[in-house]
């Protein structure tokens, strides 16, 4: 279920807990980028961050290398990092700050009375409607049963939850320079405010610990153990080696089980070794063209150009309404140009609107989420 | 206000610091609530669960009778629903345990096997039975012959306790600091029973001013725990 519960220790405390990443341009509104982080998964009304959390969203200018993979230069990222207060006891809302680039803060409330336009940045944090949506449980049977097991219409497992969200509106040429590169890669994280120093989970693309990194018995390197913890522990733009090798082994044996799911032989192991799609996606963080307008698709399309030599025609970065479980699905068992395959939900009940903050305001009764499948590994 | 915990010294380990209690305690009641609906809307096992385990964590807090009687009734629920689900009663146990009823906890932790619980999960719930009825040291031979995750802080913490209760102060210590080390979850609720048990533990072997100071650390995390609030005017 995109990033929702995917490690044990995020399940234990929901504050840590991100549950997805989105950049995109902003619509109807030339140079300007929308960065949205989500977290605590089925957050009920009453819900607030941790004022001992330090909740982080890096862009970072990217380049597409010789070897086609789409690679961040962490060094030159720039990060913004949000802190929360304690609950005002009178009026139950919480302070935060934004501090971004060298020495900019801005101090807004939780809440929509609490957000605060400027010109450079505009910042939202609140309980909102959770945009993602997805067949969990049959996405689980697909890869307990190696069969694609989607069905039409298929059940949400997302419908009605709200999460707590954070949303950054921003002026590209103010915050990221005139004289940028085009792509930027973005990633979300949530990390210590004390000592010890610790990063609690990171986030780039969709699923990519939940469905791609997960224990399916494929992976023979590592045959049981549940990476996902070790992979939240990661700097995202600075992957430790040994760290990267468990992910790659991880990712070839399950990518390639992904691809038998038709029967076909969509991606043949380029080098004999290694899946073609395993190096882009260890680089994991969402990659938007910022000279391109904005659109509803574009997920995964720069990265589609970058590998196939094609250039890619969208913004890329994720839209909140884009139906990534059917385009991760289509990629990974057909290829880029495969029969699309479909999870037989298509958008959230209600879906994320165009203008700011864009999430659909709170469910005021949300039902319990169902965790149990997500936490299980699949075999 | 009491001022938050940021690597505050105590017994020379340091404290991590952990979101406000208003927020914590906001967010589980929030949870409960939304559980509750749900549990009364589904009936669902898995729900009913979840909603015992964060009954329980508020009882451990509030230690209000609400909270434990409401957990007794869904779990007895739960059994009497699905009673070939273990999770069912493995959480049956959970409650029974906590409340005394041992009898019934090893009849509901038979069952438990019988359906196919895990070993781990029914060895956890037999350690601390034997732990509640003074047999220590079974107690810790139990979860250092099946413990799963020792170098989990909560685990490490329980057989800290068991080893204080031995009278094996130096294995203690040594267990006690490495867990609070290990501890980097910002919740302060799981620190807070390490604490309380740590200075319950030491309490029960005459250390007394060292169970104060336990005490005082749960409450400068929780400044509404009830049994440590309690354990300090006794």
């Amino acid at each position: 279920m995109s990033d929702h519960l995917s490690s044990l220790r995020a399940v234990q405390d929901p504050v840590i807990d991100l549950t997805d990443l989105y950049f995109f341009p902003v619509p109807d509104v030339p140079g300007r980028l929308a960065v949205v982080l989500n977290l605590f998964p089925g957050a009920q009304p009453g819900a607030a961050f941790s004022d001992a959390v330090l909740y982080r969203m890096r862009l970072a200018p990217a380049d597409i290398g010789p070897d086609a993979v789409v690679r961040a230069r962490g060094e030159d990222a720039v990060a913004f990092d949000l802190t929360f207060t304690d609950i005002d006891p009178d009026v139950g809302d919480q302070g935060g700050v934004l501090s971004y680039g060298t020495d900019r803060t801005v101090t807004f409330r939780t809440g929509e009375n609490g957000v605060v336009r400027g010109s450079e940045v505009t910042v939202f944090a609140g309980l909102r409607r959770d945009p993602f949506f997805m067949d969990v449980k049959s996405e689980v049977r697909t890869r307990a049963t190696r069969r694609l097991a989607f069905t039409a219409p298929g059940v949400d497992a997302v419908a009605g939850q709200n999460v707590l969200s954070i949303v950054l509106e921003l002026d590209a040429d103010a915050v990221l320079g005139t004289d940028r590169s085009a792509l930027w890669a973005a990633t979300g994280e949530s990390l210590s405010r004390g000592t010890p120093a610790a990063r609690f989970e990171r986030i780039g693309r969709p699923e990519a610990k939940n469905v791609l990194l997960s224990v399916n018995g494929n992976d023979t390197v590592n045959a049981t153990v549940d990476l996902r913890d070790l992979y939240n522990l990661d700097d995202p733009f600075d992957v430790p080696p040994a760290s990267m090798a468990a992910y790659r082994a991880r990712l070839d044996a399950n990518l390639a089980m992904f691809d038998q799911l038709d029967d076909a032989i969509a991606w043949p192991f380029s080098d004999g070794q290694h899946h073609p799609l395993t190096e882009t996606l260890l680089h994991d963080h969402l990659v938007l063209d910022t000279t391109k307008p904005s659109g509803e698709h574009g997920y995964l399309d720069v990265e589609r150009g970058a590998l196939t030599g094609q250039a890619h025609k969208t913004c890329g970065g994720r839209w909140l309404n884009e139906d990534v479980i059917d385009i991760l699905y289509s990629v990974i068992v057909g290829g880029w140009h495969g029969r699309p395959v479909h999870d037989g939900v298509d958008a959230a009940v209600i879906p994320a609107t165009r203008t700011f903050p864009y999430l659909a305001e709170a469910n005021p009764n949300p039902p319990a989420l169902e965790a149990g499948a997500i936490l299980d590994p699949s075999d | 206000m009491i001022p938050r915990t940021e690597r505050a010294d105590f017994d020379g380990w340091g404290l991590p610091l952990c979101t406000s209690s208003t927020i914590a305690l906001a967010n589980l009641d929030a949870q409960i609530v939304g559980l509750a609906q749900h549990y009364a809307q589904s009936g669902r096992t898995d729900v009913g669960a979840r909603l015992t385990n964060g009954l329980l964590a508020r009882h451990s807090i509030a230690f209000t009778a609400r909270d434990l009687t409401a957990a007794d009734r869904i779990t007895a629920e739960l059994v009497g629903r699905t009673p070939a689900d273990p999770t069912a009663w493995i959480t049956r146990a959970h409650v029974t345990t906590t409340t005394h009823r041992f009898a019934e906890t090893m009849q509901a932790l038979a069952l438990a096997t019988h359906h196919g619980a895990a070993a781990e999960a029914v060895t956890e719930e037999r350690a601390d039975v034997l732990e509640a009825c003074g047999h220590g040291p079974a107690a810790l031979r139990l979860r250092l012959a099946h413990g799963t995750a020792h170098t989990e802080p909560q685990q490490m913490a329980r057989i800290a306790c068991l080893h204080l209760s031995m009278g094996n102060d130096e294995q203690a210590r040594d267990a006690f600091g490495e867990a609070l080390r290990k501890y980097t979850n910002p919740s302060p609720l799981p620190l807070t029973a390490m604490l309380y048990n740590w200075g319950h533990a030491l309490q029960h072997a005459g250390q007394h001013d060292g169970a104060i100071r336990a005490y005082r650390a749960v409450l400068a995390y929780l400044p509404t725990h009830a049994q440590a609030l309690r354990a300090l005017t006794e």
